[in-house]
């Protein structure tokens, strides 16, 4: 197991070597800026040279790439160039919102999914087959729709949440639960249909195999074969499924933050683009990629632990 | 199995009063000593010699007090300068400081200040950079008054010292390089520790500010709001008391009982930047360019397109400025066979191909609008987007035969004249020239008053002869507002100045 574990986070560590170099040069063919994205257009071609050469733009592209690298191993993500905050700073402060609505979405996701899943597959017949039409729509709904409709619903006419903004949970735990509420629905919704249609599948194939049959002709309570057994050897898949939902929660929160107006780490992620802020974009980059190696690490262990079988793949 | 829907449905229950138990909590928490706006700009920096106008003036406003000011119709009055006046051929301005003031800092507000603040801003890259350069020289003649030598007679100067050219920083912060992350200046309010920046800049207004009275609010909270319907969103439950919005807002918010209140802006439409047809031949000539304005239906574009805030114009001046003449916008009315004669007579029979330039957003539907009306006298419309500035957009623009862009449009019109007459002008990116303009241009800014309202108003009808441009209209800006603050509208500015806002009952 040991091994395996290792194995799996040095292939983790050298995906994220790949992406993070690839895009650091892949930004640098691109032509951007940063230095006039950071001036803007009344800058004359002698400052914007000077910001160049203020921001080491005009070394070779390899020492560039090798001081962003080092830099970022001790730590340090370098400084904004359109803005004056460490890039690092920038990213933390705006975390909390984006972990907020990516995490509870996933938590959302994972328990309405698995029950509207089990709902779904234990159901056959008329209650399946509407719960897979809501799938179905709940998977099609872009969730920047979603957002903007429940803004309008649930914010603008009923006055149940705020319509914008984002408290913090150690101002106000109540404040918090509220900021988010809409928008962890928004984005979670496409999350659920798409937990909830796995396990169905999941669960109806394992209920067809023979060692089912054999356990309820032996008389054992529906609950303890759905739960023990059904739903033991069903959710491996839906784990997969979720750590994808997980990181498209991540992606989608640029878009759902914007509707909501929260500063999260999609906020910033927008406004560098547009200013060609390449340290904030390979700061983005690097959390993004971390995290997404990250959470296929665990599912990798998770499954390890499930299934000796996987360990030696 | 019951039991078990009996702990689903358990589980969901709580899943909704979880959710559901924050939302009944009110979501006003305003009074009439707190101002809740959102902006639709964050502020980057807060030296003011790296801002960039457009709405984050607000921001720049509560920490900084400018040398003058600028009145609801663009005219100006003293602030941190009391007095000024002119030199005889307009290129010494005198300026007669106001005495006691101090910086937030500490440091006296002096003569010193203004000369370490204007040199700054010719450093700089901000908006202020361009105004700046016409200064060559600041002298200190007294603790109390600074002279300012300008290289050539500068009418955009005084409305300059009213915005970011005269936003006054501490010296010692500017030296200290610290400006732009800390602002330390003499304005009417201080930075709160609340505030989270990108999220909520909260202000606490001075209790010993020179112009209290000016300021009504003892508290002004602005928040960045990029999304124009969050910012609806939260003006219309209460949480902000003013936003700058979208003409399709206009009728929504009217129904909902807030406030719509209107200014002109900018001008929208076609910069023919080639005129001198080195990329498309056919714009040489000065008939394909009074061609293209005629072939555009104004009036439908206007009420199909831009909601009808504005109103139809061949101009690209401030309807409130000097330059402005209301007759030249019959000048160019909607006539298929007449653009196809003029066309016809300038040897373009057959038509031809014009690559426009144009940023994504909200000018990509503008584009097949403009591509049908030019295809009905012949000429072919062919898109070409451009990036940001920091992919180059700005390198596209500058080397194109014509493109379409929002364009501010100033008091005094003299700034407009630097954005796209001169030969050196960022939006006349291909450095056209033409005696006649010249003449104006070395002209005017000698003149004063009346004078140089008619050189401005021939200069203007020059342009709209020659075709230099097709614009379509010049566009209201819309601002909403709740009942609970009244708001005076500036001429010529993206967002009222934080003066111009009041409690309702005041």
């Amino acid at each position: 197991m040991l091994l395996f574990i290792l194995r799996r986070l040095l292939a983790g560590l050298l995906l994220a070597f790949v992406v993070v170099t690839g895009m650091f040069f892949f930004l640098t063919l691109t032509g951007t800026d940063p230095a006039r994205g950071s001036l803007g257009m009344y800058a004359t071609v002698a400052q914007v040279e000077a910001k160049r050469h203020e921001l080491g733009l005009d070394r070779p592209v390899f020492g560039q790439y090798f001081d962003w690298l080092g830099n970022a191993l001790t730590g340090s993500l370098g400084t904004s160039s359109a803005q004056n905050v460490s890039v690092s700073e920038l990213i933390l402060t705006r975390l909390p919102v984006t972990v907020s609505l990516a995490v509870g979405a996933v938590l959302i996701a994972a328990l309405l999914g698995m029950m509207l899943g089990v709902f779904a597959a234990v159901r056959p017949g008329r209650i399946d087959r509407a719960l897979q039409i809501v799938m179905v729509l709940g998977f099609a709904l872009p969730n920047f729709w979603v957002a903007l409709i429940l803004a309008q619903v649930f914010a603008v006419q009923l006055r149940w949440f705020p319509a914008t903004g984002y408290a913090p949970f150690l101002d106000s735990p109540l404040g918090w639960i509220g900021s988010i509420t809409l928008p962890i629905v928004a984005l979670s919704i496409g999350s659920i249909a798409a937990i909830a249609q796995q396990i169905r599948n999941s669960v109806i194939s394992v209920y067809e195999q023979d060692y089912i049959r054999t356990l309820r002709s032996r008389g054992l309570p529906s609950r303890n074969i759905l739960l023990t057994h059904v739903l033991r050897n069903a959710s491996p898949p839906a784990l997969t499924m979720l750590s994808l939902q997980f990181i498209a929660a991540l992606s989608g929160a640029a878009i759902v933050e914007r509707v909501f107006g929260l500063q999260g780490i999609g906020a910033v992620a927008i406004t560098a683009s547009g200013s060609g802020d390449i340290q904030v974009i390979m700061g983005l980059l690097l959390f993004t990629v971390i995290v997404v190696v990250a959470v296929n690490f665990v599912v990798d262990v998770l499954y390890g632990a499930l299934n000796p079988k996987v360990r030696i793949a | 199995m019951r039991k078990t829907y009996g702990v689903i449905a358990a589980i969901a229950a709580t899943a909704l009063a979880l959710t559901g138990c924050g939302a009944s909590q009110p979501t006003s928490g305003t009074s009439t000593d707190t101002l809740t706006m959102s902006n639709s700009g964050d502020i980057t920096s807060w030296d003011p010699s790296a801002m960039k106008e457009g709405s984050i003036i607000q921001y720049a406003e509560a920490m900084y007090d400018p040398l003058l000011k600028k009145s609801a119709d663009g005219s100006i009055e003293g602030n941190l300068a009391t007095k000024w006046s002119y030199n005889s051929d307009l290129t010494e301005l005198t300026l007669t400081l106001r005495d006691g003031i101090k910086f937030a800092d500490g440091t006296a507000f002096d003569a010193d200040a203004v000369k370490a603040n204007l040199e700054d801003r010719k450093k700089g890259a901000g908006s202020a950079s361009e105004t700046a350069k016409a200064i060559s020289k600041v002298d200190t003649l007294s603790p109390t008054e600074v002279k300012i030598d300008l290289a050539a007679p500068a009418p955009g100067l005084l409305a300059a010292l009213a915005t970011y050219a005269g936003f006054m920083a501490s010296p010692k912060a500017i030296a200290a390089g610290t400006i732009g992350k800390t602002p330390v200046g003499s304005g009417p309010y201080t930075l709160d520790t609340k505030t989270v920046a990108g999220t909520s800049y909260v202000f606490n207004k001075k209790p010993e500010y020179w112009d209290k009275d000016s300021y009504p609010f003892s508290t002004v909270v602005i928040k960045p709001m990029p999304d124009f319907t969050a910012a609806y969103n939260a003006l219309s439950t209460g949480q902000t008391e003013f936003m700058y919005a979208t003409a399709d807002m206009a009728d929504q918010a009217k129904a909902a009982g807030l406030t719509v209140q209107t200014v002109p802006g900018e001008w929208q439409g076609i910069i023919l930047q080639d005129r001198a047809g080195t990329l498309v031949p056919a714009l040489k000539d000065e008939r394909v360019r009074q061609a293209i304005n005629i072939a555009l239906d104004r009036k439908a574009i206007l009420d199909g397109f831009f909601h009808g805030y504005g109103q139809v114009s061949t101009q690209t001046f401030n309807p409130a400025s000097q330059a402005w003449v209301s007759e030249l916008n019959d000048k160019y009315p909607y006539d298929v066979a007449k653009a196809k004669k003029l066309l016809a007579d300038a040897g373009y029979a057959d038509g031809f191909t014009l690559p426009v330039v144009y940023s994504s957003g909200f000018q990509e539907p503008l584009i097949p609008i403009l591509q049908q009306y030019l295809a009905a006298v012949g000429i072919t419309l062919k898109p070409v987007l451009a990036g940001s500035f920091a992919n180059g957009g700005l390198k596209v623009y500058n080397d194109s035969a014509a493109y379409i862009l929002s364009f501010s449009t100033n008091i005094p019109a003299w700034t407009d004249v630097l954005n796209k007459l001169t030969p050196t002008s960022l939006w006349n990116g291909l450095g056209y020239s033409d005696p006649t303009v010249q003449k104006y241009l070395d002209e005017i800014p000698k003149a004063q008053g009346d004078g140089q309202a008619k050189l401005y108003q021939e200069l203007n009808t020059y342009i709209v002869d020659k075709a230099w441009f097709a614009p379509i209209a010049t566009l209201q800006n819309v601002y909403i507002s709740s009942s609970k603050i009244k708001v005076t509208m500036e001429q010529a500015q993206l967002v009222p100045s934080l003066r111009f806002f009041a409690p309702a009952g005041k």
